[in-house]
């Protein structure tokens, strides 16, 4: 017997109400905020409103993404909206109870903006911010608005009604129709369509079937799914159980590095919370589907986010790719037929299934269809994570949302595509971000890290840095990239140390070329496109390193000599 | 998170216990076993290979692979200073250096009294507050050279 939905939402939207008859005050509680100083903002909180003995709800959220305004808070008082504050360190915390809490004063010259509505006593939407105009929020449309730890703010929000839909009103080669016809690409960095992974596996001989959930997180830089996983749980899980049920796997496991702890317990919580429910484990909401997903901590190692290594580290052995084919779907986790998809990728799922693939498939651009949540750091005056239709401009994301260059400094590259990515100059910023533009000129979009560097930065060094990482997380498997990676970061760091020969720039090209075409994974394929994009970007840099012994940033360790 | 100050509150036997029967079980005793001891030693692993049916080569070669698992003791409080992209371009640089000095070590090191290990990662996955660290897996963002010292100097006074 299917359970009714509606019954579960009606509740679960009684039970938020409830609360929105306090007074509630957010904190922002992902890792980011706490390790802005959430913490301190949080005490301050309780003890103030203690004192001047009110009753307040203080919920603890996830990040909105905003988070050069860590620790933020949110205030909102029953019949009012929700009006939210940046840099709020515990004095100002006091200050808003008084204020706000107390009296009747909201503040609009500390405000940042209204969350979720029109304009209040003089402070403007938060959605007219500079810093969230033209963000269209699919992958994040909860993120710091819900408490994660609360499955009730999930369903009254419209969680868990794709399910439903999937369970009862589709078939899985129906549902599988639709994420096609969205045009969804892999979020992990590889963007391989995630409609046709799915029907390769379905189709494929064998069972069990497993779907793997990579929570690694691991480009530097790009911390967008920890954040996901800190703040919104339940929609990962939500598109989880829906890629299972199209897919036809009755064991799923999520795979979250151990140097995660707070996604942890979060997903912890919230998986429990899901089959207490019913929207996972034995005949899911009444149907005969059944779906168990379990944790799998990752032990850390970069490399353990490729997606034969999560295998590997889930069957108890060293995290350490092999050579494909054969390609997982077809024999994967135990030598079954086995789905890897990204945190990202399984939460843009629910959306598809609600409103259609068509639908989907309006955002974006022709090969590259939705958003992309990006993590935007580095030399910027906004830094923090912001999502966009697939085809913005890095001008766009540079200057109209990061505010641009810190005052007195000027541009001078951006990097995009985390370590295995490359570095554009200023010339090539109206380039559109999406799947495939990056690639031409030499980098990538990949999990969508975007780092600005500016004028003081040196792009040998830089080079130099990227390589130091992979030298350090290369396996050790092939040669190509275990030796190549060596080479090309001893090259590097005689340049920056004022000891360049003529040949080094030559040298380097052929050996970077070389390692792409014979490296085991991903990682060892792409080592060298740090040297090579800057070699091709910004190659009087290096010739001004090698012939004159001069570093043109003056960042270099001989320029401090 | 056990410290050892209070001693492990797991024995060795008991985490294996909890995994008995289960397929890969190996890498979550080895992580169980990292967070009550703070590191796996020689003694330890061969007890594990033992029960798990496997060598203590094996145990040992997962176990240095991966940097969450330590085959060294280290010290009261771990520092893991972040080294990836954006803590770099924010000179990360000097933070190590005036962590270096406080605590008179450098990287990979434990201080005499074992109070502190300081380790350097890449990306704890709070880019957006850069440069940061953790300490005993609680993040620090936006950090300053007088910021690091006051946080330095809770941990000496007894903070866990
Ligand atoms: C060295 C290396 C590291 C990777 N790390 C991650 C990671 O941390 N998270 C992730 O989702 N994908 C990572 N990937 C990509 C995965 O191999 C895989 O393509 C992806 O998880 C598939 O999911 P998707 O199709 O939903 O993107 C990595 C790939 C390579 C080569
Ligand atoms: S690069 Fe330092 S926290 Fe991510």
């Amino acid at each position: 017997m299917p359970v009714d939905y509606q019954a579960i939402r009606e509740q679960a939207v009684a039970r938020v109400r409830e609360k929105e008859q306090e007074i509630r005050i957010f904190v922002g509680f992902g890792t980011c905020g706490i390790a802005a100083g959430a913490r301190p903002v949080l005490a301050a909180l309780q003890d103030n409103l203690r004192q001047a003995g009110v009753s307040a709800r203080l919920q603890t959220v996830g990040c909105n993404g905003m988070c050069y305004q860590e620790p933020l808070v949110d205030i909102a008082k029953p019949g009012r909206p929700r009006i939210s504050y940046g840099q709020v360190t515990p004095q100002l915390a006091a200050q808003l109870v008084d204020d706000y809490i107390l009296g009747d004063n909201p503040r609009p010259d500390l405000a940042l903006g209204v969350v979720g509505g029109d304009g209040y006593a003089g402070i403007p939407p938060l959605s007219e911010h500079p810093f969230f105009r033209g963000q269209v929020r699919l992958v994040m449309r909860n993120c710091g608005l819900i408490d994660p730890g609360d499955i009730d703010e999930y369903i009254a929000r419209g969680g868990y009604a794709s399910l439903h839909k999937a369970l009862f009103e589709m078939t899985p080669p129906e549902v599988i129709a639709e994420v096609r016809k969205s045009g969804l690409r892999g979020r992990g960095g590889a963007g391989y369509p995630t409609g046709l992974k799915w029907e390769g596996c379905r189709g494929a001989h064998g069972s069990p079937k497993y779907l793997l959930i990579n929570g690694e997180g691991g480009d530097p830089g790009a911390y967008m799914d920890r954040a996901l996983m800190d703040s919104d749980p339940q929609a990962i899980i939500e598109g989880a159980v829906i890629a299972a049920y199209a897919i036809g796997c009755e064991q799923g496991y999520f795979f979250i590095r151990a140097e995660y702890p707070l996604a942890i317990e979060r997903v912890q919580r919230a998986l429990q919370q899901a089959e207490e429910r019913g929207f996972l484990g034995d005949n899911i909401l009444g149907s005969d589907f059944s779906f168990h997903l379990e944790i799998k901590r990752g032990p850390g190692a970069y490399v353990t986010g490729e997606s034969t290594a999560v295998q590997f580290v889930i069957e108890g052995r060293q995290g350490t790719p092999r050579w494909r084919p054969p390609h997982s779907i077809i024999s994967g986790l135990w030598a079954k037929p086995t789905t890897l998809n990204n945190v990202k990728t399984l939460v843009n799922v629910p959306l598809i299934i609600e409103r259609g693939g068509e639908w989907y498939a309006t955002i974006g651009t022709e090969k590259s269809r939705g958003t992309k949540v990006f993590a935007l750091v580095g030399h910027v005056q906004r830094r923090g994570l912001v999502e966009f239709p697939l085809g913005i401009t890095l001008r766009q994301l540079i200057n109209d949302v990061g505010g641009g260059p810190l005052p007195g400094r000027s541009f001078k590259a951006v990097q995009t595509g985390g370590p295995l990515g490359g570095c554009l100059p200023a010339a090539m910023l109206d380039l559109p971000v999406d799947f495939d533009s990056l690639k031409g000129v030499g980098s990538m979009m990949g999990s969508g890290g975007i780092v600005v560097l500016d004028d003081k930065s040196c792009m040998v060094k830089t080079a130099r840095h990227f390589l130091n990482f992979s030298v350090d997380e290369s396996c050790g498997r092939c040669s190509a990239c275990r030796i190549g990676s060596r080479r090309l970061s001893e090259i590097l760091t005689r340049i920056t140390q004022g000891r360049g020969q003529p040949g080094d720039i030559e040298a380097m090209e052929t050996l970077g070329k070389l390692m792409g075409k014979v490296a085991l994974c991903g990682l060892g394929r792409a080592a060298a496109t740090p040297v090579l994009s800057t070699l091709r970007h910004f190659r009087d840099e290096y010739e001004a390193h090698i012939h004159e012994k001069r570093c043109p940033a003056g960042a270099c360790e001989m320029s401090i000599s | 998170m056990a410290r050892q100050v209070d001693g492990p509150t797991l024995t060795l036997a008991e985490i294996i216990s909890r995994y008995q029967g289960q397929k890969g079980a190996l890498i979550p005793i080895l992580l169980d076993v990292e967070e009550a001891y703070g590191y796996i030693s020689a003694d330890m692993a061969e007890q594990i290979a033992w029960t798990m049916r496997t060598s203590p080569a094996h145990v040992y070669a997962v176990a240095s692979f991966y940097t969450r698992l330590r085959t060294q003791p280290r010290g009261t409080n771990l520092i893991r200073l972040c080294s990836g992209i954006a803590c770099e371009v924010e000179d990360v640089t000097q933070i190590q250096r005036v962590i270096e000095e406080e605590l008179g070590i450098s990287v990979g090191e434990t201080t005499p009294d074992d109070l502190f290990t300081l380790e350097m990662v890449p990306c704890i996955g709070v880019c957006g507050q850069s440069p940061a660290m953790e300490i005993n897996d609680v993040p620090y963002g936006n950090l300053t050279p007088d910021k690091v010292r006051q946080i330095l100097a809770r941990y000496r006074q007894g903070e866990t």
